[in-house]
């Protein structure tokens, strides 16, 4: 192998080997710590020559006699450019960048120098994202970047978020970004089980030039994921973290009836009379019951993280094992996980090396159903009443006893206990992912990589409902000759993936630098579900099939896709002052149609770097850089085999059966989206304030939709490209230090963002098209709230009035005078966060505000159903403001007159303004100072404190104004629409410890 | 060099492969509808994929069997139950509210009807080929015919410029038809079933057609729309061709639990994997008792008398500290979990009063008892025949009907091709009347409502431009 080292080494080096005559030697350091820099790239100017120091900072190279300059650079610090003149020893201190203009950001299969970007691409450090008691990356990154919407799907442990960057592309297929760890495609469902302090850094690319070279599914933008390889490690180090908190339900902005109130509520309305009322306010076997109390809990999280990482001559590795654990707010809500992760990247020679990312995880979710009547907790604890207790009481008040002496629980009005059910009708599902990848990579000659890297993505999914024997859910839908039923599902996921590419980076001639970049990847997903029921148990401690009386239905299914594509790129840089980037990516997908296999996207971007040229020389500006970009990306269908018609196989009497199951349409494909995106980075007075803004247009076309047709064709609708929106905004990014010293640091951070949208036309003729509250209309923002107009009280007898499409004002409610609510969407139309870092000496606060508004939601839950128009719903218990309803002629500013047989009509009388301003997280730590650490021994000890979500500014919204989806089982899980019940948000806080040995 | 350039040529080896193959994916669990049509079994297979559309929840799984009785004098909504469907109780149907879910489903039915009608030239001729299309039309028709019966003024009753359905016989999903007047529209519904007849086998076993089952369809379309002598011929046509009569007294418990087959026409089976809970529309039990959805009008219940083997359908019993009149027609039969029970779509019990009616139309008064004394002397215990005839005979027709029928999704079809009023009784929801009575706006339903033809639902409308509303309740 020597030999072969040799060759390659004499080959490329022998060019320079006449003029290298004397050596340079010396110490790299660090000029604020004093500590040697080990890892250094030391690079003599114009040629390829270089070298890194050694772990204690030393360096040797050998120049030509006549000097030259000397480049040290290090990821996080300022480059450092050395004239050697006639010196044979160089000694560089290296100042941390404050501004990074060097750090290396990870760009789609590949890498670049802050200083050289030409697309908008926002990252994320992994230390933001620790040390915050929150399972899944996804929700990690909300308010860390300008632009990126993220916003909890609902507040479960382990949830996942919804992230829309720049706007909303799609309405049928997904609005999610692609997520890629380690160069590995991730499922949404796989965010929580990745391990936060395993990241080194998040890339969240935004604009055309940086998603395109993804293709066919960058639409929405793709966030890259970058774990820890040791490389930034400047000694070997064992790091151990730990954190431990507690968290409870947000409070609402709304007081709901006590016994009293509801009683007398009920009899006023008609629902009760004054007899019966008085019965249950005497009664003992009704208590004033506070359901609130009853069905939630304080919620606890705890984790524990051990990681070893160093970096070594021929070797680099990150070892890590994490727990996590979060208790939810009602019983029967838990997330645990337990990772494990190994990186390693071995030098086989000088010019091999190979190495793998690999994490292991485990995680068990037990999840609370997310449904729209009482066997959800978090709608039962609006829903019973007051005067219900939670176990039926006898006359004397005592609890009531099975024949097993456990105290019973009163199904109530409902006919479901959901305390009962918490305990007796367990969900839980087990996850288990490896997700990893190998790679070999040569650099056979300087610039030139080829890298082939083998990955895989595999979840196995496990999961167990069971309807114990003898509970009160087995009661009504189990057989009570064989009680019991139980559900497992196990699925497996198999995700492989294998990408190739050669990287050449040149300098034909001085100061120009080409990068090329070429690759294939193919990645095929095979997806196999099962599930077996079964009813007939012996007791509740038996659980698995073998133990039923009789298997009732179990089944199988399999499903594939595949994408293969080519892509390359070409970068070019003149004098780190003028930069352009050309991409290509060529997408075959399995889910496209017959006559659309293969999609091409396209990017291009330029940058220019005005603070270097001499008409801009001043020395205030520290920065200026101006970019632009245009180009395509894409976003495939979620259904996977969307463009063929199909007859699917089904039983009847226990024979088989085919009905036909879809309809096909050939000319399905991709979304496409053409951007456009310009951009300025600027920083003054040596970067104490600096900042970004971008404006961009985000057009999508060949709208994936399900265009509704003609029930009487017995279809409902078809998949098809019918339709064109735009999305346009402004992000706007902005830091200021306050004060920057050594011990006193204070800094201001901000940023907002706008999106506007429209739909520009819908192909199908350009009829409106309506969803559950909203539609999409030419000319109109998308999701736009569809909705009939509510005109009040009828101030003389209290009926409920309502608009009708002519905006003449009636009392006879029709769904028929819906009408579009110009601008009301359930999208911000701004957000961002501002806040500020401080430190002094080893004390930092970091504090980190949230807001977001302009977006409006359809307030079921703490609106119309808790303050309902009598009839049914107000059966159920009721807010305290119901009671301002409609009393006497003239009453105004009230409630409509409620009564036993007034629905609750749907209308706009229940769409609410949603802004808000979030305090979502605030650090206080403490590292102790270097001095008291060499005495122990150890590298740094920081204890913190954090709290989330403590503070809200709410001024219109009844309920919690955060709203991710309305509920999964009904169906509404369109980002902030309307509220349902869904698992609230939650606001907590933790306690922790890192030490670093 | 030599071995480095060996890398490079493998890494490009690599580069270069092509993986467009990978791209040709087909799905584990369809087939492509072109070739869904070949052999005898393809045919089986599709045309048992339109007898389990039959199951749909919407269908005769469930709310096809329940709403006709809801929006009717046969049932009050209880106040303990989830107050499912209430607002079609409470007659406040509009766009939103116009029973949706029936119309996809049936016309889903529709649907698989006519991919096996367009294919049926992929048969050879002969039997099994006429049997296959025969069953297709019938059902196509039944269909149709349901859809006719919510949507559409009965044609006896209707003016010139009301509308019927829209009558599908082809699957194209680009269509977006426009509604045919009345006449013409059960005029095509009529003559589906005649070819129907012509083509079905006499015998296809248990939940399937046969022509004694499409003779007893036609029984009913003519009694509905007012063909009155047709529909005499159709109900002798289907008893001399049955293989069953009514289910007897003693038999009669054991058709609710799918024990038997007596006096079932025509019935859509139900299988434990299918799970359709077609009883649940009405309650659920639980280990706090029979949690009611809808509870039996307290006038018709006493119609029900102690000698009467139909008191079998309904339990007495508490729940939530009161008594209820439980409606146990579909709650459970062996082995199976509860309300998981065949669909019962056609009886001989229906038949022979349908035969009855037609008859007293006609002032046949004989024939009309003697075919109505062949259901009453198997519903009573000691039954004697009370010999009625005029108005007495109509009368006693009519309640024999509504008793025997109840709870199957006849009576608010009855009342609207009769051209009669609801008008629910005075009294509460528990099993002696007391409890909680229905709103008063609710009572009554007067026979000149436009609320008799359901509106079209608004989904339809939107998608659909050609669609017609129905006046004055869309």
């Amino acid at each position: 192998m020597k030999k072969i080292l040799l060759t390659c080494f004499m080959l490329v080096f022998v060019l320079y080997a006449w003029a290298q005559d004397r050596t340079v030697s010396g110490t790299v350091t660090d000029a604020e710590t004093g500590e040697a820099l080990p890892g250094v790239n030391v690079l003599l100017k114009g040629t390829g020559t270089g070298i890194t120091t050694d772990l204690d900072g030393n360096y040797k190279i050998s120049v030509p006699s006549d000097g030259g300059t000397l480049v040290f650079t290090f990821i996080g610090m300022e480059k450092v450019e050395v004239n050697i003149g006639a010196r044979s020893v160089i000694d560089v201190q290296m100042e941390t960048d404050v501004e990074q203009l060097s750090e290396v950001i990870v760009t789609g299969y590949g890498s670049v120098k802050r200083a050289d970007l030409t697309s908008s691409i926002s990252t994320v450090s992994g230390e933001d994202l620790q040390s915050i008691p929150i399972a899944g990356i996804d929700n990690l990154l909300q308010g860390k970047s300008p632009g990126v919407q993220v916003i909890n799907q609902n507040g479960a442990p382990g949830a996942n978020a919804y992230i829309r960057v720049r706007g909303v592309g799609s309405v049928n297929a997904s609005n999610e970004p692609l997520f890629i760890i380690d160069g590995i495609q991730l499922t949404s469902v796989q965010y929580n089980a990745i391990n936060p302090n395993d990241i080194q850094d998040i890339s969240i690319l935004k604009d055309a030039a940086a998603t395109s070279i993804y293709g066919a599914r960058a639409s929405n933008g793709v966030v890259l994921v970058t774990t820890k390889d040791g490389s930034r490690t400047k000694k070997p180090q064992v790091t151990y973290k730990y954190q431990m908190g507690a968290k409870e339900m947000i409070p609402n902005n709304f007081e709901m009836m006590n016994k009293e109130e509801k009683l007398r509520y009920e009899v006023e309305v008609g629902l009760r009379d004054e007899a019966s009322a008085e019965e249950l306010r005497n009664s003992l076997a009704a208590p004033d019951t506070d359901w609130f109390d009853v069905l939630l809990r304080r919620g606890s999280v705890q984790s524990h993280d051990l990681s070893f990482s160093g970096n070594g001559e021929k070797s680099k590795y990150f070892f890590s094992f994490g727990t996590y654990d979060e208790e939810g707010i009602s019983v029967g809500s838990k997330f645990s996980r337990i990772t494990g992760r190994a990186n390693t990247e071995f030098k086989l020679t000088d010019f091999l090396s190979f190495g793998n990312n690999l994490t292991v995880t485990n995680s068990t979710n037990n999840q609370t159903r997310d449904r729209n009547n009482v066997q959800n907790p978090f709608r039962a604890i609006y829903d019973y009443n007051p005067y219900e207790p939670e176990f039926i009481l006898d006359e004397e008040g005592n609890k009531e006893l099975d024949e097993n002496g456990d105290p019973i629980y009163n199904p109530t009005r409902q006919g479901f206990s959901i305390g009962e059910a918490l305990r007796k009708n367990p969900e839980e599902e087990k996850y288990t992912n490896a997700i990893g990848n190998v790679y070999l990579s040569a650099d056979p000659i300087e610039g030139l990589r080829i890298k082939s890297v083998a990955g895989i993505n595999y979840r196995l999914r496990n999961r167990e409902y069971y309807i114990m024997p003898g509970s009160i859910l087995d009661g009504y839908v189990g057989d009570p000759a064989a009680p019991g039923i139980k559900t497992d599902n196990n699925d497996v996921r198999n995700q492989f993936n294998w990408t190739n590419t050669v990287n050449y980076n040149f300098s034909p001639v001085e100061g120009h630098i080409i990068d090329v970049l070429g690759g294939t990847e193919l990645i095929t997903a095979d997806i196999r579900t099962s599930r077996i029921s079964s009813k007939g148990f012996p007791s509740e401690n038996f659980t698995t099939h073998d133990n039923a009386s009789e298997v009732t239905a179990g089944n199988t299914t399999r499903d594939q896709w595949a994408l293969w594509s080519q892509f390359g790129q070409v970068s070019y840089n003149l004098n780190e002052k003028y930069f352009a980037t050309g991409s290509i990516r060529r997408d075959g997908s399995s889910r496209f149609g017959a006559d659309q296999k293969y999609g091409i996207f396209w990017a291009t971007s330029a940058g220019w770097n005005i603070h270097d040229e001499s008409f801009l020389d001043f020395d205030f500006l520290s920065q200026f850089k101006i970019r632009g970009s245009v180009g395509t990306s894409g976003n495939v269908p979620n259904e996977l085999y969307a463009s063929r018609g199909f007859y699917g196989f089904g039983s009847y009497n226990n024979t088989v059966t085919r009905v036909p199951t879809q309809l096909e349409n050939k000319d399905l494909k991709w979304e496409e989206n053409f951007n456009y995106s310009v951009g300025v980075d600027f920083g003054v007075f040596n970067n104490r304030f600096s900042g970004s803004v971008d404006y961009y247009t985000r057009n999508t076309r060949d709208l994936l939709f399900n265009r509704p047709v003609s029930r009487t064709t017995g279809w409902t609708s078809r998949l098809e490209n019918i339709g064109e929106i735009v999305n346009t905004g402004i992000e706007v990014e902005l830091a200021y230090d306050i004060v920057r010293s050594r011990d006193f640091n204070f800094t201001l951070l901000g940023s907002v963002a706008t999106n506007d949208n429209e739909v520009l036309n819908l192909d199908n003729g350009g009829e409106d098209i309506v969803d559950a509250f909203t539609l999409l209309s030419e000319g109109s923002k998308v999701n736009t709230f569809y909705l009939v107009r509510y005109a009040g009280v009828n101030p003389a007898n209290g009926e409920e009035l309502f608009y009708n499409k002519d905006g003449e004002i009636t009392n006879s409610w029709s769904g028929d005078d819906a009408v579009a609510l110009d601008g009301k969407t359930p999208l911000p139309t701004y957000f961002g966060n501002f806040g500020f870092n401080t430190s002094y000496k080893g004390l930092a606060l970091n504090v980190n505000f949230y807001y977001q508004g302009g977006n409006y939601v359809y307030n079921i839950a703490y609106n119309s159903q808790q303050l309902a128009n009598g009839n049914n719903a107000a059966r159920s218990n009721q807010r305290v403001d119901a009671f301002n309803y409609w009393k006497e002629p003239g009453d105004v500013d009230v409630l409509p007159r409620p009564g036993v047989d007034v629905p609750t009509f749907t209308s706009d009388r229940y769409l609410q303004r949603a802004d808000f301003i979030r305090l979502r997280n605030v650090n206080l730590s403490y590292s102790l100072p270097k001095s008291i650490l060499d005495k122990i021994k150890l590298q740094g000890i920081q204890v913190f404190v954090q709290g989330t979500n403590l503070w809200t500014f709410n001024p219109f919204f009844d309920g919690d104004p955060e709203v991710g989806r309305g509920s999964a089982e009904s169906g509404l899980t369109q980002l902030g629409e309307v509220t349902l019940y869904t698992f609230p948000n939650t606001r907590g806080a933790t306690a922790g410890l890192n030490i670093t040995f | 060099m030599r071995k480095i350039i060996y890398i490079i040529g493998l890494f490009s080896a690599f580069t270069f492969t092509a993986c467009d193959e990978e791209l040709n994916l087909e799905p584990f669990d369809a087939l492509d509808t072109s070739t869904a049509f070949n052999t005898n079994s393809d045919f089986n297979q599709a045309m048992r994929g339109v007898y389990r559309s039959l199951l749909d929840g919407n269908y005769y799984g469930g709310e096809f069997y329940l709403l006709p009785d809801v929006i009717s004098d046969n049932l009050i909504l209880s106040s303990e139950g989830r107050t499912s469907y209430s607002g079609y109780y409470l007659f406040q149907q509009n766009g939103e509210l116009a029973w949706l879910g029936f119309f996809n489903a049936a016309y889903s039915t529709i649907l698989r009807t006519n991919y096996i009608i367009e294919n049926i030239d992929n048969l050879e001729d002969g039997e099994f080929k006429n049997n296959i299309l025969g069953q297709a039309l019938a059902i196509r028709s039944m269909a149709h015919f349901d859809l006719g019966r919510v949507y559409s003024t009965p044609p006896q009753l209707a003016g010139g410029g009301d509308l019927g359905m829209v009558y599908v016989t082809e699957t194209n999903a680009g269509a977006k038809p426009a509604r045919i007047g009345v006449a013409e529209y059960f005029d095509l519904i009529e003559a589906d079933f005649t070819r129907a007849l012509g083509l079905i086998n006499a015998e296809n076993g248990t939940g399937f057609l046969n022509k004694a089952a499409v003779h007893g369809l036609m029984a009913r379309f003519y009694l509905y729309t007012g063909q009155d002598q047709d529909a005499i011929s159709s109900a002798d046509n289907a008893i001399s061709a049955a293989a069953t009569s009514v289910a007897t007294f003693d038999e009669f418990p054991d058709v609710w639990d799918d024990l038997t087959e007596a006096g079932v026409l025509f019935k859509a089976i139900n299988t434990n994997l299918d799970q359709v809970r077609i009883g649940v529309v009405y309650n659920q039990a639980g280990p706090d008792g029979v949690r009611d959805e809808y509870v039996p009008d307290f006038g018709f219940f006493q119609e029900f008398g102690a000698d009467d083997i139909r008191s079998t359908w309904f339990d007495q019993g508490p729940f939530a500290g009161n008594t209820y009149n439980h409606i146990i027609k579909y709650l459970e039969r062996p082995g199976s979990n509860q309300a998981i029970v065949d669909a019962k779509i056609l009886r001989m019990g229906e038949v022979f009063l349908t035969k009855a009616e037609a008859h007293a139309n006609l002032d046949q008064d004989g024939a009309a008892l003697t075919a109505l004394d062949v259901v009453r002397s198997e519903r009573y215990d000691g039954f004697v025949s009370g010999g009625e005839a005029g108005n007495a005979l109509d009368e006693a027709i009519a309640l024999e009907r509504r008793l025997e029928l109840a709870f199957e999704g006849h009576r608010f079809f009855d009342l609207k091709r009769k051209n009669l009023p609801i008008e629910r009784t005075a009294a509460g929801d528990e099993a002696d009347g007391g409890g909680v009575v229905p709103p008063s706006n609710a009572l009554t339903l007067p026979a000149n409502s436009p609320l008799w033809q359901m509106p079209i639902p608004q989904t339809e409308l939107n998608a659909n431009e050609n669609m017609q509303p129905n006046p004055s309740n869309n």
